[in-house]
């Protein structure tokens, strides 16, 4: 009899409910193991708004601790929250995190609000409304009083020559006026965007599943261009091929942590992960670029490392950076 | 003397190294023309001339698997004897492929 019950479309129906839901709650707990699904189903309006403010300086390469604190913070509390972005206190602001916040804020989809008013500074105020922020936010947008520069914010996880191309266009029209090329610039954002597509998504999934976000500034007023490449993916050191008995080994009787890392990966004495002796050229490449003065004032950082080459200031961070960012001017 | 130039002949935005990242690979390049050039340069027994100006420039990853990539199909030293680079707008990059080529060597053992 019970044979009979169970074999009915009712019953078939509420065992493929069920089914389902089992699947789905299965998949959404792998999810939050990985910490990729932070975010509550609740519709965002409602939802609470918060205010954050955001730091006075808010530059990655010049105040990376309070800055990678802040940008944790959003997304933490973007988990459940809206957000209201206190601006009007900021008086320094770098593209970098410009790009840094405009990635979070984008990552979020439509299911938050994000409102935002503007910097009392005027120059801060410029560079955000000509980097479109204000795309991403909700805001009383005025109108910019100076063109000192143009900014352009592209994004994508393919390796893009074209992007390249008009990045580098755009960037050095504004600082000298006409458009010229720019060798050392194209290569270091191609090396990048490949190393996106290769690095950034570590063991996770595969290749090609991370986002990168790049921004040009070019400032007419001194005669510079500024590139700005974040990928949010796993980070230098956790996608680079390290033997860990060598890593634990050198940690404890050399006392080398990231910093040293990083060093051998831009000398090139890190293998690819790939294992392939011709691989791994991206960063060696940019450094070289550095080092032959064809590139400006290279900053990176990654996890727990900021390193600002030029000035050969290697530290580490108190707060882990989530992904890879690489300035450099030209 | 045969001659390939990257900008006429492939595109003026190289890509990275493989198909799978992107457009205008390294990869790409060194299947559809340097290799069937480089091909033809042995059959007739010339000099292939690969002129890398007039792009927006060059990722190492690109010149290493279009160069390095020939290197491991063929002998590198007999690569080396057939291909002449010419780069007039970044001239450190002759010195680069040849690395490149050289160091294939490593790869192949």
């Amino acid at each position: 009899m019970s044979k009979k019950l169970y074999s009915t479309l009712k019953w078939k129906k509420y065992l493929k409910s069920r089914q389902r839901y089992q699947l789905r709650r299965t998949r959404e707990r792998r999810s939050r193991r990985r910490g990729t699904v932070p975010l509550t189903r609740r519709q965002p309006h409602n939802l609470p708004f918060l205010t954050m403010t955001v730091p006075g300086n808010f530059s990655i390469i010049h105040n990376p601790a309070d800055t990678i604190k802040f940008l944790r913070e959003f997304r933490n509390l973007a988990q459940r929250n809206n957000l209201t972005l206190n601006l009007a206190n900021v008086t320094q602001i770098t593209v970098d995190a410009i790009t840094a916040l405009i990635a979070e804020i984008l990552s979020l989809g439509e299911k938050r609000l994000i409102n935002g008013n503007n910097p009392s500074n005027e120059a801060c105020r410029d560079l955000l409304i000509q980097s479109g922020f204000f795309d991403h936010v909700r805001s009383r947008r005025p109108v910019a009083s100076s063109q000192k520069g143009k900014i352009a914010p592209r994004k994508s996880h393919r390796v893009e020559g074209t992007t390249a191309k008009e990045l580098i266009r755009i960037g050095t029209e504004a600082a000298f006026g006409s458009p010229h090329k720019s060798y050392p610039a194209y290569s270091a954002l191609i090396e990048c965007m490949s190393n996106t597509h290769n690095h950034a998504t570590g063991m996770r999934e595969q290749h090609g599943a991370e986002m990168w976000y790049s921004t040009v500034y070019g400032n007419a007023d001194n005669g510079s261009v500024s590139y700005s490449f974040l990928d949010t993916g796993v980070g230098i050191f956790r996608s680079a091929r390290l033997y860990s008995l060598k890593k634990l080994y050198n940690k404890l009787f050399r006392g080398e942590d990231h910093r040293h890392i990083l060093k051998d990966i831009l000398l090139g004495r890190v293998a690819s992960r790939t294992g392939l002796p011709f691989r791994g050229k991206g960063l060696p490449g940019i450094y070289k670029s550095f080092r032959s003065g064809r590139i400006k004032s290279l900053i990176i950082v990654s996890n727990d490392v900021y390193a600002d080459v030029g000035n050969d200031d290697y530290r580490v961070l108190r707060m882990q950076f989530p992904g890879t960012l690489l300035y450099w001017e030209t | 003397m045969l001659s390939i130039s990257v900008v006429r002949d492939f595109a003026d935005t190289p890509g990275p190294r493989s198909r799978e990242e992107g457009e205008h690979s390294g990869e790409q390049f060194l299947e559809e023309v340097l290799l069937p050039k480089f091909e033809e340069a042995l059959r007739t027994n010339q000099e292939l001339t690969v002129d890398l100006d007039g792009t927006e420039g060059y990722a190492t990853s690109f010149l290493e698997a279009s160069f390095g990539g020939l290197a491991r199909k063929f002998d590198p030293a007999r690569v080396l004897k057939v291909i002449h680079i010419k780069s007039d707008d970044e001239p450190h990059l002759v010195e680069e492929v040849r690395k490149y080529i050289a160091d294939a060597n490593a790869a192949r053992k």
